[in-house]
Parts: structure tokens; C-alpha cells; sequence
């Protein structure tokens, strides 16, 4: 009887000490999961928008040098099977998102105390990721989440989740650095994207500004004080607004004038080019403001990913035992 | 960022300042509007492209910036808005990166591994992309009109070389297509795609590289406007103004000549031996080629016919006057 309770006693500790030594950092797993999460979420977003940008980017690339745009008069089924399926950036980014996640959920089912075949799943599903990542392999960051993928297969028992954290730390770091490193790619497609499109604009806003000033030449001054006069003088104001709006070093200098009498229509077909001119300002303002936009969320991005790779950082060298 | 990286943005955000207020500077012309509209297109599209493939697509962006830049200055500057001399400064500023990057951080070999069965491997020691030269050095230009004088067709290559010829002119219209705009005589193209493909259309002009995709080899990633599958059209048209040939005016023997050998490589004359791309199948050479970039065999010998022995014998047949 005394070896029974002896060797119970010795049970129970050892199934104490073998689970405190799962669950010891509850914590820690928990802000690893969360904040490894909070990355995976905000990669799928930017890849979304990179994607989008490269669309731009593609449809700005069918336009031919006089602006309009081109397209090709032949198809070519060979050439269509030689390309890729999926965009191997795209490929790369879900994979990163997916293997993130992975890591994630394991992290969280350590903390909520899942069931083995709960954990069995979440090694399954990253198994069935594996299988598909061949197409992104060559990819760094394709090569990264596949490696944390391949950590976080491991886990089909509960014993092994420990190991996956221990493991998996680092190349979710790694993971996080690479797609850290590579958002000054998705940002110079975004500022050449949208820059373009600006050009174009500001294209067409210098070439109405050029036609109210022709229009303008034709026509003498309207009367001093007349209802005319207030409004051609509110138009070469505006004109030199919208020029200063272009360059904030254009100078002033007065419209031209002509010799035909200055009349309503005169003034009604000046107004009309010089409204097309200021609806060419906001989409100006969108195109600058979507530059904006982006860097706002990239610096976001990169602030999530700081917060989870300190968090993994003190997770491995926890689970290292140097932690202070 | 890399530091080469943030040197590119500089210049691009400096470049763009520099273009749009140029572009709706009050004076400026529409001519000169379209013009500089063209300019910034290809500066946007050249950044857009920045770090895709690594550093020799980095080399291709600086030289798209810099031409941008240079044709802008050119023909753009003379307005009262514009500050040719800065413009001329950041085009300059460009190149010299382009060859910054050309001289020391270029990888030695960038070849796939492959032997290739044309001349399409670059003959020379460092893969200087190309910069538009004003003249042919004279020592070159006599060399080239005293091979040309003593030039013969090696008798046992004769049935072979007609071949050529049979090829070339059949295929004049498709070269004349190309080059008539840009003032490049048909034939010289149809020696550079006579060495580097063969004659064959569904490969780059620049290198024989499948049209199916950007080029691999040097000069790699081309063209970088556009989108593959490239027609052979679009992709020649690329090849010729990426090697300055729609800037160059001298098409006589000797100039042809030269921009021949330029568009292979000088590196041939380090070896001492006269290039195979233009002296192959005759009088003039015997034995030693590039079996890939940069690699050098001296016992291997050219199977092509060199592009000066081609124009050797369309004078001779008075194809050519």
C-alpha cells in the first residue's frame, strides 16, 4: 500500500511537472498567439492590395505610347500553359499567412488545453498546406512558411507541441524578417502605380489650362464693374489656383486677351475647361491619398510584426531557460 | 533598405520632380507635354520594376531612367521652364550608378550553364551594358576596312553562307519593319538575329532567349516594358534602342561593323584574335570563341558565319550597294 501511494505520488508529480512544463508559459503563448495572429491577418490584407496594385500596374502596362490603350491581336495557347497559375508573390505571401496562422493556433491550442485529436487537426491541416507549396518553394518567404509549416506538422500529440513552439520560434522569426524585408518592394509598386497615373492626370490638366489660355486669347476684357468682369477675373484666379496646385513655384502672369467681345458663352466654355481642370484635381488627391493609405498600413504591418517577434523572442529564450 | 535600393529612389523621386514640373510648366508645348508625359512613363514603369529579378534587373532600370532622362533633355530643354543643365546632371547621375553597378557589383557569370550553339554568349569580360559611343575608334576603323578588304569566304563554308543569304533576304521585310524608323539598315539587323538566333522569330533579338519570357541571359530581363509572350517585333525593337542603335548615325562598313562587334562584346580583342561574330567562316578567323558569357575557349571553334562575312557577300552579289 505504501509503494501504491509512493508511486501515485510520484505519478501525480510527474504528470504535474509534465504539464506545468507544457503550460508553464500560458502567457507567453497566449501574446505569441495573439500577436502572430494580428501578423497573419495583416499579410493577407497588404498581399490583397498588392495584388490589386499589380492589376493597375498590368492595365497600365497595355497602354501604348500615345496613351491609348493596346492590346495583342494573336493568343498563343502554349505561351497561356507556360505561365504560372498563381502569382508565385501571391503564393509566397498566403503561404506566410497560412503558416503564421498554423503556428498561431497551435500556440493557442496549448493555452485553451486542446484535446489530441483537436491537435491532430491543426498538424493535418498544415500538412495538406505542405503539399501544396511546390509551386512557391524557390520563394524566400515561400521557403520560410514552408519551413514553419513543416515544424508545425509535427504536432499530432500533445507531448510534441512544446517542441513545435521550440522549434517554430525561430523561423517564425525569420518568416517575420523576410516579409519585413520585402515591403519596400510592394511600396515602390504602389508609388510607381499610382505616380503614373498622376502624371497622366497632371497631363491633361496642364493641356486644359493650355486651352483655357487659347480660348482666352481670342476675347478682349469685359467692361470694368460688369457681372462679366467678376466672373472672367474669378476664372483667371482660378486658373492661376490650379497652377499653383501643379507647381507651388508657378508664377503668376495675367490670361491672355483678344479682340473679340468677351460674352456669357465665352465665359460658360472657359468655366466648362476650367471645371474639367479642377475634377482632374481629386482624382489627383484619390491617387496621392491611396499612396498614403499604404504607407499608413505598412508601417502598421511592420509595427505588428515587431510586437510578434518580441513576443517569440521571449518564448524561445523561455523555453531555452535564459529568460530573465 | 539596400543602399543601391535607397540610390534609386532617390533619383527616381528627384527625376520626378524634376519631369512634372516640367510637364505643366506654363510655355511648354504640347509636342513637348507628350514628350515628357512618354519620359515619365518610363521612369514610373522603370521603378516599378526596380529589385524584381536582382541586381542585373537593377542595371536595366538605370539605363531605361538615364535614356528617359537624356531624351527629355534633349529634346524638351530649350523651354523657358525647364533647367536643362539639372536634368542632364540627374541623366548623368544615373548612368554613372548603371555603371557603378555594371563594374562592381555585377556577378561575374550570370550564364544559365548552358554551351550555346550561337553567338549569343556576351564576348567580354565585364557585361558594361551599352552607352551610346559617337564615333568608332580609328585603329578600328581601319582594322575592320582591312579585314573587310582581304575578306574570303573559306571555300568549304560557301553552300553554307548562301544558306544565309537565302534566309536574310527572304526575311528583309520583317527587318526593315523594325528598323526603317529608327534609320537601321535591314541587313545589319539581319546579322545580329542571323548569330544570336539563328533566324529563328520566336527568340529575343538580344540574346536568342525564348520569346515566351523576359531574356534570362545578358542583357537579362528584357524587355522590361510590356508583358511576355513578346512578339519578335516588340522584343527587337527593345533590343536595338537598349544597344543605342536608333541613336547611331555612322552606317558605314566600318560603324556597321563596330556596332556589330559592340553588340557581342569587345572581348575578343583581349584574346588577340579577331571576333567571330564578324569574321566566322573566313579568311580572317581560325579558332577560339565564347562558349558562354564570359567563358572563354581557345580551341573551340565558331560553327556560324560572322555578320561581316555575311555583308561581304551581299556586296559582292550587289544585294547590298
Amino acid at each position: 500500500m505504501k509503494n501504491i501511494v509512493y508511486l501515485t505520488a510520484i505519478l501525480g508529480a510527474a504528470t504535474i511537472a509534465s504539464c506545468a512544463h507544457i503550460t508553464a508559459p500560458i502567457s507567453e503563448q497566449a501574446s505569441v498567439s495573439h500577436a502572430v495572429h494580428a501578423v497573419a491577418g495583416a499579410t493577407k490584407d497588404i498581399i490583397a492590395q498588392h495584388a490589386a496594385t499589380r492589376a493597375e500596374w498590368s492595365l497600365q502596362q497595355r497602354r501604348g505610347d500615345s496613351g491609348e490603350f493596346v492590346y495583342r491581336t494573336d493568343f498563343d495557347p502554349a505561351a497561356a500553359r507556360s505561365l504560372p497559375a498563381v502569382n508565385p508573390v501571391d503564393a509566397a505571401y498566403a503561404q506566410a499567412a497560412a503558416a503564421l496562422e498554423a503556428f498561431s493556433s497551435v500556440a493557442n491550442a496549448i493555452e485553451e488545453g486542446h484535446n489530441e485529436s483537436s491537435i491532430a487537426r491543426h498538424a493535418q491541416s498544415a500538412s495538406m498546406l505542405l503539399r501544396s507549396a511546390d509551386a512557391v518553394a524557390g520563394a524566400p518567404i515561400g521557403s520560410l512558411a514552408n519551413a514553419l509549416l513543416r515544424d508545425v506538422a509535427v504536432a499530432r500529440e500533445r507531448k510534441r507541441l512544446d517542441e513545435v513552439l521550440r522549434l517554430g520560434a525561430p523561423n517564425a522569426v525569420a518568416l517575420l524578417d523576410a516579409l519585413s524585408d520585402a515591403t519596400p518592394e510592394l511600396y515602390r509598386l504602389r508609388v510607381a502605380v499610382s505616380g503614373a497615373a498622376i502624371s497622366e492626370i497632371m497631363f491633361e490638366q496642364a493641356c486644359l489650362l493650355d486651352e483655357v489660355e487659347s480660348v482666352a486669347a481670342g476675347f478682349a476684357l469685359p467692361d470694368a464693374g460688369t457681372e462679366l468682369a467678376l466672373l472672367r477675373a474669378q476664372l483667371e484666379a482660378d486658373v492661376h489656383a490650379l497652377r499653383l496646385e501643379l507647381d507651388p513655384a508657378s508664377l503668376k502672369r495675367a490670361m491672355p486677351v483678344g479682340d473679340l467681345p468677351y460674352t456669357p458663352s465665352a465665359q460658360e466654355r472657359l468655366s466648362s475647361l476650367v471645371d474639367l481642370a479642377r475634377n482632374y484635381s481629386e482624382q489627383r488627391r484619390h491617387h496621392a491619398d491611396a499612396v498614403a493609405s499604404f504607407h499608413e498600413q505598412l508601417i502598421a504591418f511592420i509595427q505588428r510584426i515587431d510586437i510578434a517577434r518580441i513576443e517569440l523572442d521571449a518564448l524561445t529564450k523561455q523555453k531555452k531557460g535564459t529568460a530573465p | 533598405m539596400n543602399p543601391m535600393d535607397a540610390e534609386i529612389a532617390r533619383v527616381y523621386a528627384e527625376a520626378l520632380q524634376r519631369l512634372s514640373r516640367m510637364l505643366v510648366a506654363p510655355g511648354v508645348n504640347k509636342a513637348q507635354r507628350e514628350k515628357l508625359l512618354l519620359a515619365l512613363r518610363n521612369l514610373h514603369d522603370a521603378y516599378a520594376c526596380v529589385g524584381q529579378t536582382g541586381i542585373a534587373a537593377r542595371a536595366v532600370v538605370l539605363n531605361t531612367l538615364a535614356a528617359a532622362l537624356h531624351g527629355v533633355a534633349a529634346e524638351v530643354a530649350p523651354t523657358n521652364a525647364t533647367n536643362p543643365d539639372a536634368l542632364t546632371k540627374a541623366a548623368e547621375h544615373a548612368r554613372q550608378l548603371l555603371m557603378q553597378i555594371a563594374r562592381e557589383v555585377f556577378p561575374p557569370a550570370p550564364s544559365d550553364g548552358q554551351v550555346t550553339d550561337t553567338h549569343s554568349a556576351v564576348a567580354s569580360e565585364g557585361p558594361v551594358p551599352p552607352v551610346a559611343t559617337s564615333k568608332v575608334p580609328s585603329a578600328h576603323r581601319a582594322e575592320y576596312e582591312r579585314r573587310f578588304a582581304e575578306c574570303v569566304v573559306l571555300p568549304s563554308k560557301s553552300g553554307v553562307v548562301d544558306g544565309y543569304i537565302t534566309k536574310l533576304t527572304a526575311n528583309r521585310a520583317r527587318y526593315d519593319a523594325v528598323g526603317a524608323s529608327m534609320g537601321i539598315p535591314w541587313w545589319f539587323i539581319g546579322g545580329i538575329h542571323a548569330l544570336e538566333s539563328a533566324f529563328a522569330f520566336d527568340r529575343h533579338l538580344h540574346n536568342g532567349d525564348p520569346l515566351s519570357a523576359r531574356t534570362r541571359r545578358v542583357p537579362a530581363n528584357r524587355p522590361v516594358i510590356g508583358a511576355p509572350p513578346f512578339t519578335w517585333e516588340e522584343s527587337a525593337a527593345d533590343a536595338l534602342v537598349y544597344q543605342k542603335l536608333d541613336q547611331w548615325d555612322d552606317w558605314s562598313l566600318a560603324g556597321a561593323l563596330y556596332k556589330w562587334e559592340a553588340y557581342n562584346g569587345f572581348g575578343y580583342r583581349k584574346r588577340g584574335i579577331p571576333s567571330p561574330y564578324l569574321w566566322s567562316f573566313s579568311n580572317q578567323y581560325s579558332k577560339g570563341r565564347y562558349v558562354r558569357d564570359h567563358i572563354f575557349d581557345p580551341n573551340a571553334v565558331s560553327n556560324q558565319c560572322g555578320t561581316a562575312v555575311l555583308l561581304r557577300v551581299l556586296m559582292n552579289s550587289g544585294i547590298v550597294k
